[in-house]
């Protein structure tokens, strides 16, 4: 069951940290911010046309596809942790995967004194335990 | 499960149908939603088209349709916390769009019936109907309407031994 793709969005829509793996379709950095902020304006757009109250509601949280499917966890922050996997993974299992990748921002990247807010993510502890991570759910990572 | 509403979209963007169910927020200028709706799943579809794995045969491989979309979308539906929506998107680029409560399941099929059932028997062969105007037919909204009920019918009950009232309810209405 391999995860494709990993993506974390600021609140802003533009994309701070991505990781491609073996299976995906492999894009250029430019394309994924393209496609990082298409998908934070879809969220939006998913509140405004939604039939009831949208009081506490985020936006687009999961999408399904024929061939994957996507899971998106939206701390109260603002900030969004995207994960892109083959259908039989199941939403619990994403969920789960993303909140541990949220305690991991937190600690490695927030923590780290060098780090902007905001601003891609080039902490070399996190990679190491992000890689530690999504090691069991990848084949071979392409870079 | 709660259906709240159903879009139809041609080919160009233009909705060609509208119903609603059980609806509780009022949209305050429908034209503006349904714009909105038909940016998102040209959005969506194109997104889809761009995160999909390499090795996925259902969809074209030339790049020059990659910023605007066209043929087969491999997009099926999204939830967010409150609704689902489901699309499903004809070859002939016709988007059947139905929002529904978040805990359905896979409902491309009752689309397809709402195509098959409906938009074929009463709509392409209506013979005073052209294509790409809005659909006014009272037939469409009852078959509409008929195919939607028996979705109710199957999602609340899923004991086996109401199977056979389930049967009784929704034949005659369905069948052509």
């Amino acid at each position: 069951m391999p995860i494709y793709t990993v993506f974390i969005i600021n609140r802003s829509g533009g994309l701070i940290y991505s990781a491609q793996f073996q299976g995906s379709q492999v894009h250029p950095l430019n394309e994924c911010l393209r496609l990082a902020s298409t998908l934070h304006s879809v969220q939006q757009i998913s509140r405004q046309v939604s039939p009831v109250d949208i009081l506490d509601d985020i936006g687009l949280t999961s999408l399904e596809a024929k061939t994957f499917r996507l899971r998106l966890y939206q701390p109260l922050t603002g900030i969004q942790f995207v994960a892109i996997a083959t259908p039989e993974v199941t939403d619990e299992i994403l969920l789960g995967i993303l909140r541990r990748l949220h305690l991991l921002y937190a600690d490695y990247a927030l923590k780290n004194p060098f780090y902007v807010q905001d601003m891609p993510i080039r902490c070399k502890l996190f990679d190491i335990h992000f890689m530690k991570l999504m090691k069991p759910y990848i084949a071979n990572p392409v870079e | 499960m709660q259906v709240y509403n159903f879009y139809l979209f041609s080919r160009h963007g233009t909705c060609l149908y509208y119903r609603e169910w059980q609806r509780t927020r009022p949209g305050s200028d429908t034209q503006q939603e349904q714009q909105n709706l038909i940016g998102l799943l040209f959005a969506v579809k194109q997104l889809c088209r761009s995160l999909a794995p390499a090795n996925d045969d259902s969809l074209p491989i030339d790049t020059a349709t990659r910023y605007m979309p066209r043929g087969p979308s491999n997009f099926c539906s999204y939830s967010t916390e409150k609704y689902q929506l489901h699309c499903f998107e004809s070859s002939t680029g016709l988007r059947f769009v139905l929002t529904t409560s978040p805990t359905a399941s896979d409902l491309t099929r009752i689309l397809q019936r709402v195509y098959r059932e409906a938009y074929v028997e009463c709509a392409i062969r209506n013979p005073l109907y052209t294509l790409g105007t809005s659909i006014v037919s009272e037939s469409f909204r009852k078959r509409l309407d008929s195919v939607i009920r028996t979705l109710a019918v199957e999602s609340t009950v899923f004991r086996p031994a109401s199977e056979k009232a389930l049967r009784g309810n929704g034949s005659p209405a369905t069948k052509s």
